[in-house]
């Protein structure tokens, strides 16, 4: 209902300003009789309020009106099961959610983002990470695949089939490891120098 | 929107949908392993102006025949079966309201918007 309202005000906005366009192309609008009109809003008081305020509800309706159309089309996609007492749905950003806190619970890994896409198939997730330089990538990425799967499986009680496709973004080293660190703490172990220290007055 | 529950000597008991969604609010809130209820537009405008409210995004839908339908959006723990979870809080949305309200909800939608720690 919502949308089709938002829809109908932006048909209306969109065929008046082409009639209008239509209109002053084919001079069926008279030009001074348009400026006395203007000059009429423009000079009274009650005129100029009134328009003012037509201003204001028009961009206030845009804004709800664009935001009913781009929720529509955003609508978050879910998984759903059903209870006794109702149904549960679970966004897929829950999903990605979960992900990423079992991802940064792994040492080998240093950044890792999710997308998860439910399809007829199943459950696809790609996963971005960034790993440490110690990593053996075949066995690790393997193991991460399996406790992925798995422990989507045991949460969200999803027996669908998942398929876990991992890109390796890059492969953080050890030292670029602490010289991160050692830029995050500026002050090293060096004592600090307070200028006039232990001057009585 | 009111609900004509009840009629006393006296008059009619009306409940509002805010009250039924409050009790699912503080009852949801009790289940092992809900981090909080989400938050819509309206809820965190109420907050920004100081009206508190115990109902989050809580929606409550009534029907002609009496019965109400309960929407709940909410974040649960790490570390917790979601099923699990969403069974528990609707086990205990259910026996709130019902306690309370002599209400039996038609269903108790939740829908897991995130995982939080």
């Amino acid at each position: 209902m919502k949308t089709a309202l938002s829809i109908i005000f932006y048909t209306i906005i969109f065929a008046l300003l082409g009639a209008l366009a239509i209109a002053f192309a084919f001079h069926l609008i008279d030009l001074t009789d348009l400026i006395m009109r203007i000059g009429f809003l423009y000079e009274d008081t009650r005129m100029r309020l009134i328009t003012g305020l037509s201003g204001v509800l028009l961009i206030l309706l845009s804004f709800a009106a664009s935001q009913v159309i781009s929720g529509k089309i955003q609508r978050e996609k879910t998984i759903a099961f059903s209870n006794p007492n109702g149904q549960v749905t679970i966004t897929l950003s829950a999903v990605e959610d979960l992900i990423r806190r079992l991802a940064n619970q792994l040492t080998e890994i240093r950044d890792a983002k999710a997308v998860v896409k439910a399809t007829k198939k199943g459950i696809d997730i790609r996963m971005r990470v960034v790993l440490r330089s110690e990593t053996n990538i075949p066995d690790f990425t393997a193991q991460l695949q399996d406790l992925i799967s798995g422990k989507i499986q045991e949460v969200f009680g999803i027996d669908e089939p998942i398929t876990v496709k991992i890109h390796v973004a890059k492969i953080v080293t050890g030292e670029e490891r602490s010289k991160k660190k050692a830029e995050k703490s500026p002050l090293p172990n060096e004592e600090i120098q307070i200028p006039y220290q232990g001057i009585k007055i | 929107m009111m609900r004509e529950d009840e009629k006393s000597d006296l008059g009619l008991i009306k409940i509002h949908n805010n009250v039924v969604a409050s009790i699912s609010y503080l009852a949801a809130l009790e289940a092992e392993g809900v981090s909080r209820i989400c938050d819509d537009l309206k809820s965190l405008t109420l907050n920004m102006i100081g009206k508190k409210t115990k109902s989050g995004a809580i929606d409550v839908r009534s029907e002609k025949n009496d019965s109400v339908t309960i929407v709940i959006p909410l974040i649960v723990k790490y570390g917790y079966n979601i099923p699990d979870v969403a069974l528990k809080v609707q086990d205990k949305v259910k026996t709130a309201v019902e306690e309370a309200t002599d209400l039996s909800p038609k269903e108790i939608i939740i829908k897991i918007k995130g995982v939080e720690k």
